[in-house]
């Protein structure tokens, strides 16, 4: 090679490694110190960044899911009927290899019995080509948190998120009702691709197998949502949790027993739960997920701040009924 | 979707395409830009690719047969002419046009008749980048027509420049002799053109993910609520607006440019300081150069010698004398320019509006110019003067933030709306009301907007004062010349809108 060509060579390489060295040094800080503190992060990766930053191996349950999940699940009632901790790493419009990602991430750190995945995103499928980029950008991410969280810069210095004073373990509560006017019979009607393509079903494989190598048990559960679900999907799901071996609970066929009542437990016409329909859902599936026998906490010293933001809940729940008060709800 | 400024295609296209040019022997280098051509093109408009390609084959061939026909003389060459550049012209017009112009007649239509009919729109799908490689080919084969350039021997070569990646989906327009010593070099990937490249896409990508982006996100929402703004804020959202394209369109000018490069081709530049113009005509010859090069090439020039306006020019010396010969000389050739630069655009009578509003400014200036130097001379005022070239900025601002207006507008009554709303009011209660706050954009932002605009103002001067530019910053020493490519990186890595918080903002020219 030409000495001259050597040099730029030489020259070029360097550049890359100071550049990378930069941008690991500035990731490594973000991850070390930035995204320790509380509140933070806000917007879409807030319930990631949660998550994450919960103390090691001390959750049992993790959802998984779009934004149907984080208004399904509320943490605090599993907490207070079973003593079981979960957190909701849902976020909205979360892609299956986003949810196969944030779970491998999670279970370097937590060793859950449940993983819980809300099934809407199994309808939603990325062309080709993103989802290759989208692998690509989620391996970046990792590794380089300065492009993830490259917004960080706007909270630096500033008071941590009032957001937080709502937050418990990924679920914030809704009060807002606007009232679903549709059929109460929408699971008889076909509204749309009720196919699973083979994109998603690679990646939950993935999960599936990610949870059967770690020991945890992965349990599909369907939110009620009479905008975004339908019989089709639903046998789709039936048929696909069998052949995974996996439990499905599709609450949208059992709305009668949750008590669900459209005119007040929605806060955008039926897309998604308001508290109302949230605390019904929670309720139900503590009981249903009971039958897996998870450790109760309760009266575990290391668990004592669970019971604290119990305690919060409660008192902003009690506030939010007293405003509403066709809510027919029991916390 | 792939575009320009996403990491489909920073992180993934572009590599991998480096990456299989150079790795094949020079000789096939040409087929691996083709084929990553259509692959791009099938990511985003899937099979139309076939509809270039076709066009590509037909004016491969109608090149060829033009030059046969131009040499032997025979009289059938301009019926191969024009049927050839009617070919592409008219499907452009078909695709573009077709809802616009019945959407009229049936306007037109109930106007006479007193009907209420309503025209269904049929559902065309537009091939990406059409208005601009049309507008490729039919300089194409004119220059062959006219002896400028030999017809092409090798269809991989017009396939390669009809298709080339990097300027397909907003330009720039090129011509062929102007881009075929590099396009069709296949010269290995060197460091020199990296380095400058990759320099260069991350300049475009700091004006358009950095400022243009942000800008978007206010300008849909002033656009949008037009109605309820009056003077300043009107006149905000037009200055916004402005800035936005200006930042969006040669940042993204930036990225095709830089990305040719990384293969050592050159494409012609497409804005050169345009707001450092005295007038509307200079503007032009410095904003989106490659579309009024184009427009000045093959129909300015033509109307300037066809028979017509020798004509006129002889007999309206005559008879009307030198002053009325010159404007209406000045009218018959650029009136179709400024016409076929609207209609261009889209199929919008706001377009139209546009193109005609540049038609009436610049044909005044260049009508007037004569008596206005005159008159300066009369009263002894020095057009050099620093004061008289800040009044004459001054006003070509006012000229292009007009334009702008009434460009981005809904449509054209939307855009007289907005105009008379300048005067309805001073909009002062709204701005002290903290409206910028309440248009999508927190503070942090609008202070990002504003050191990135400081940035790029103060570039855009000293390149025009020439005393620096990117690629002056490759003679630099090491230390200064790193220190700016990482200030340069990082800058586009914390304060790029992208990511979690923000929604890729479509760009403006591939929806022409």
């Amino acid at each position: 090679m030409h000495a001259e060509a050597k040099k730029h060579a030489v020259r070029f390489l360097a550049f890359v490694l100071i550049l990378f060295a930069v941008l690991k040094g500035i990731s490594i800080g973000i991850d070390g110190v930035c995204l320790k503190k509380k509140g933070i992060v806000t917007g879409r990766l807030q319930n990631v960044v949660g998550c994450m930053n919960e103390p090691a191996n001390s959750l049992d349950i993790v959802v998984l899911g779009d934004s149907e999940s984080y208004n399904s699940f509320s943490p605090m009632i599993f907490w207070k009927n079973n003593g079981v901790t979960s957190y909701v790493m849902g976020q909205s419009g979360q892609q299956i290899t986003e949810a196969y990602n944030n779970l491998s991430e999670v279970l370097t750190k937590q060793n859950p019995r449940l993983v819980l995945l809300e099934t809407n995103m199994l309808f939603r499928s990325p062309a080709a080509v993103s989802d290759k980029a989208n692998v690509l950008y989620h391996a970046v991410n990792q590794n380089f948190s300065v492009f993830r969280f490259h917004n960080l810069w706007k909270r630096v210095g500033k008071a941590s998120s009032s957001v937080m004073d709502n937050f418990f373990k990924g679920y914030t509560i809704v009060e807002n009702v606007n009232a679903y006017e549709g059929s109460a019979d929408y699971m008889a009607v076909n509204k749309k691709d009720s196919q699973i393509s083979d994109h998603v079903r690679k990646y939950t494989q993935m999960i599936a197998d990610l949870c059967k190598e770690k020991n945890i048990q992965l349990v599909f559960y369907t939110a009620p949502s009479p905008v975004n679900s339908c019989m089709g999907m639903s046998r789709a799901v039936t048929a696909y949790a069998k052949e995974l071996g996996v439990p499905y609970y599709d609450l949208n066929l059992k709305t009668a027993e949750l008590g669900i009542n459209w005119q007040t437990d929605t806060y955008d016409k039926g897309d998604h739960l308001n508290a109302s329909g949230a605390v019904k859902v929670s309720q139900y599936l503590s009981r249903q997920l009971a039958a897996f026998h998870l450790p109760n906490h309760q009266n575990e010293t290391a668990y004592q701040s669970w019971a604290r933001l119990e305690k919060d809940y409660e008192i902003r729940m009690m506030a939010v009924l007293e405003r509403n008060t066709k809510w027919q709800i029991s916390l | 979707m792939i575009t320009y400024t996403n990491e489909i295609y920073l992180v993934f296209f572009l590599p991998l395409t480096l990456l299989a040019y150079e790795i094949c022997p020079k000789r096939h280098r040409g087929k691996v830009l083709i084929a990553a051509s259509y692959v791009f093109f099938y990511l985003i408009s899937k099979w139309l690719f076939l509809y270039l390609f076709g066009v590509s084959v037909f004016i491969y061939l109608a090149a060829r047969l033009l030059e046969r026909a131009r040499r032997s003389g025979k009289r059938y060459g301009k019926i191969i002419l024009i049927f050839s550049v009617l070919l592409p012209v008219g499907l452009l017009l078909a695709l573009k046009y077709t809802n616009f112009i019945g959407e009229n007649v049936t306007r037109l239509g109930n106007l006479l008749s007193g009907g209420t009919a309503v025209f269904q729109p049929w559902s065309i799908l537009l091939p990406i980048g059409i208005s601009f490689y049309t507008l490729e080919a039919v300089g194409y084969l004119l220059d062959v027509w006219w002896g400028r350039i030999p017809a092409e021997k090798s269809l991989e070569k017009v396939l390669l420049f009809l298709s080339f990646f990097p300027k397909l989906m907003e330009g720039p327009i090129l011509r062929w002799q102007d881009t075929e010593a590099t396009l069709f070099s296949n010269e290995s990937l060197k460091l020199e053109n990296l380095e400058t490249g990759a320099i260069r896409i991350f300049w475009g990508l700091l004006k358009k993910i950095m400022i243009a982006d942000r800008l978007a996100i206010v300008v849909n929402n002033l656009f949008a609520n037009y109605a309820s703004h009056q003077g300043l804020v009107t006149v905000l959202a037009a200055v916004l607006y402005t800035t936005q394209l200006y930042m969006e369109f040669s940042g993204v000018m930036d990225i095709c440019i830089g990305s040719a490069k990384l293969f050592g081709i050159v494409l012609p530049e497409n804005f050169r300081q345009p707001f450092f113009a005295k007038n509307a005509s200079e503007f032009w010859q410095r904003w989106h150069i490659s579309l009024g090069a184009w427009f000045k090439n093959y129909i300015f020039y033509p109307m300037s010698t066809s028979s017509l306006v020798k004509k006129w020019t002889k007999t309206g010396r005559k008879k009307f004398g030198k002053g009325l010969t010159r404007a209406v000389t000045s009218a018959l050739c650029l009136f179709p320019v400024w016409m076929a630069n609207g209609i261009w655009h889209g199929a919008k009578w706001s377009y139209i509006f546009y193109g005609l509003y540049y038609f009436c400014i610049i044909l005044f200036e260049t009508v007037t110019e004569p008596y206005w130097k005159k008159g300066m001379e009369k009263l002894h005022i020095n057009m050099a003067a620093p004061w008289y070239r800040a009044g004459q900025r001054v006003k070509l601002l006012c000229i292009v933030f007009t334009g702008e207006m009434f460009f981005r507008a809904e449509n054209l009554h939307v855009g007289v709306h907005m105009f008379r709303s300048i005067f309805t009011g001073s909009g002062m209660a709204e701005l002290k009301g903290h409206l910028l706050l309440n248009v999508g954009i927190d503070i942090d932002d609008w202070n990002v907007i504003i050191a990135g605009l400081i940035v790029v103002v103060l570039y855009d001067i000293l390149k025009e004062l020439n005393v620096f530019s990117l690629e002056k910053l490759r003679a630099m020493k090491l230390p200064v010349r790193w220190s700016a490519y990482y200030a340069l990186i990082f800058s586009v890595i914390i304060f790029g809108a992208y990511g979690e918080g923000y929604q890729a903002i479509d760009l403006i020219y591939a929806g022409f």
